[in-house]
């Protein structure tokens, strides 16, 4: 797999384990695109953030549909977006469960090569 | 950590704990080098810039917040200063941050989060205690009290030690000495030593607000009734009466200098440590009394014991030996034997009308004296100054 250049040393770390599983993501517009798949640190390469640098460069995800959509009720600025579902498998990089309010949250390290755009759809809420 | 080279409205931020990370932290708190702190959210992301909403908080009330007491909708739209800051901050460092402010009841549902969401702090301390007072007080024939604090520095669920351990000693203090007045064998003087009878005991500690649960040591009579549930419940008495003046200084003047000396020191305790406090107490017998005091309240009492003037006279008679006596100075020295072997010397002025008895008066004997004596108690210092003077004297062998 390549990474990002952005990336740190050692990160993916160490603990984290490859992608397997069905996860959510928030999306910009019902159509899964290259933005809803770019990490804080590539569209912003100087900022400064107060949590792990190797955090910063990875992307949340949920493995439960309830984790989504309590992020959604909670942060006014993700409240309009719609909620993309995708079925990650091995060569999709790698994920660890990290902390948020949901215990379903994880950070997904996604791989240059990995086009996750692709082959997310939008969840249809009902 | 710094959140934008021109965002210098509320000085130099550090970033003190994030709640929820979507990407990158999105829900956090922040504070100042004037140690303000402020609840952040993310309000609005766009290509060009990101809008967060700061909400000013209280330790006390972040505190509400982060153990779940306080949901987040609650925590934007009804904040302590009732108004909201939101701030335009570009992604490019270099640009111009906005901001203005807000009355937070006019922010719409789309700018806040939803009514429900709550931040919920794992914690490591005692779970909530289980109301069960009632059956417990008459199973074992004690009283029991539960003390619900909320300190000013803490989350919701510690204590301070050191303000812990000074409220309840003020606790104990007050109750001896109201077990003690209200005592028909009271002799005027309050003993240093607390009797077991008067004994509070440590039972249980619980989440929730802080809480504390004591009990009596000894227990209460087949009726149920005990030295300290009738202190618990003259306390309780006390308090409900809050800031009326008349009534407060009325039930104070009753109870004397000494009660009004460790009522004031538990009050200011409160006054130091506490925004909210609620008292339970539950006797064997079923009695349940329940009071509540915030900060503000505790002050105004304050207020009104430390202007009134707690001057008070009692008289009572002792039996013990006389082993001082000086006609020049007018002065008397009295030892009497306390119920537990202890003996304990009442000395003071002696009266016109006690000084004839003392002129024929022989040291080492066994006489019965009347007393007269008066607290002033100093609300400032909280100090009591007693004054006893001798009325009369009768030998009794």
């Amino acid at each position: 797999m390549t990474w990002p250049a952005c990336y740190p040393q050692f990160c993916p770390p160490e603990e984290s384990v490859p992608t397997n599983g069905g996860v959510y993501r928030l999306l910009y517009t019902e159509t899964p695109q290259p933005i809803d798949f770019k990490s804080h640190r590539e569209r912003d390469p100087l900022k400064p953030f107060p949590v792990p640098e190797c955090q910063v460069c990875g992307l949340s995800v949920y493995s439960e549909l309830e984790g989504a959509i309590a992020m959604r009720n909670r942060i006014p600025a993700l409240r309009e977006k719609k909620i993309g579902f995708g079925v990650l498998e091995e060569p999709h990089g790698m994920m660890l469960k990290t902390r948020g309010k949901h215990p379903s949250h994880h950070t997904w390290w996604c791989p240059i090569e990995c086009e996750p755009w692709t082959f997310f759809t939008h969840h249809t809420e009902g | 950590m710094t959140f934008h080279p021109l965002l210098t409205l509320f000085g130099r931020l550090e970033m003190v704990e994030v709640y929820d990370i979507y990407d990158r932290p999105v829900l956090f708190t922040c504070r100042n080098d004037a140690d303000t702190r402020y609840l952040v959210v993310l309000v609005e992301e766009n290509a060009a810039d990101d809008v967060w909403m700061y909400a000013e908080v209280s330790p006390t009330r972040l505190n509400r917040i982060r153990t779940g007491i306080i949901d987040l909708h609650t925590a934007f739209t009804q904040t302590e200063t009732y108004s909201i800051w939101r701030i335009r901050m570009p992604h490019d460092p270099t640009a111009p941050v906005q901001w203005d402010i807000k009355p937070c009841h006019l922010l719409p549902l789309s700018e806040v989060p939803l009514p429900g969401e709550f931040i919920t702090i794992p914690v490591h301390t005692a779970p909530a205690l289980v109301d069960d007072l009632d059956r417990r007080a008459a199973q074992a024939r004690r009283d029991f009290a539960r003390f619900g604090f909320d300190f000013n520095t803490t989350l919701a669920t510690e204590a301070p030690v050191k303000p812990l351990g000074l409220i309840f000693a003020s606790i104990q203090d007050i109750v001896h000495s109201l077990a003690s007045m209200l005592n028909t064998q009271f002799k005027g003087i309050v003993p240093q030593e607390i009797p077991r009878e008067h004994q509070l005991v440590f039972e249980a500690a619980g989440a929730g607000s802080f809480e504390v649960q004591i009990a009596s040591y000894a227990m209460g009579d087949l009726f149920g009734q005990s030295d300290v549930g009738r202190a618990l419940d003259e306390l309780m008495t006390v308090i409900e009466i809050r800031d009326d003046e008349d009534a407060l200084q009325e039930r104070l003047a009753i109870l004397k200098a000494n009660v009004t000396a460790k009522y004031l020191i538990f009050l200011r305790h409160l006054r130091d440590y506490v925004a909210y406090t609620h008292i339970l107490w539950v006797s064997p017998s079923g009695t349940r009394r329940d009071v509540s005091l915030n900060n503000p309240l505790v002050g105004d009492i304050i207020r009104i014991i430390e202007k009134s003037d707690q001057s008070s006279d009692e008289t009572f008679d002792i039996e013990g030996i006389l082993i001082g006596a000086n006609l020049d100075s007018k002065t008397f020295v009295i030892k009497t034997t306390l119920d537990n072997k202890k003996t304990l010397d009442y000395s003071g002025k002696v009266s016109e009308s006690g000084m004839k008895a003392l002129t024929y008066a022989q040291l080492s004997s066994h006489y019965r004296a009347t007393i007269k004596k008066t607290s002033t108690f100093h609300p400032i210092t909280g100090k009591i100054e007693e004054l006893k003077e001798l009325i009369a004297l009768t030998r009794m062998d």
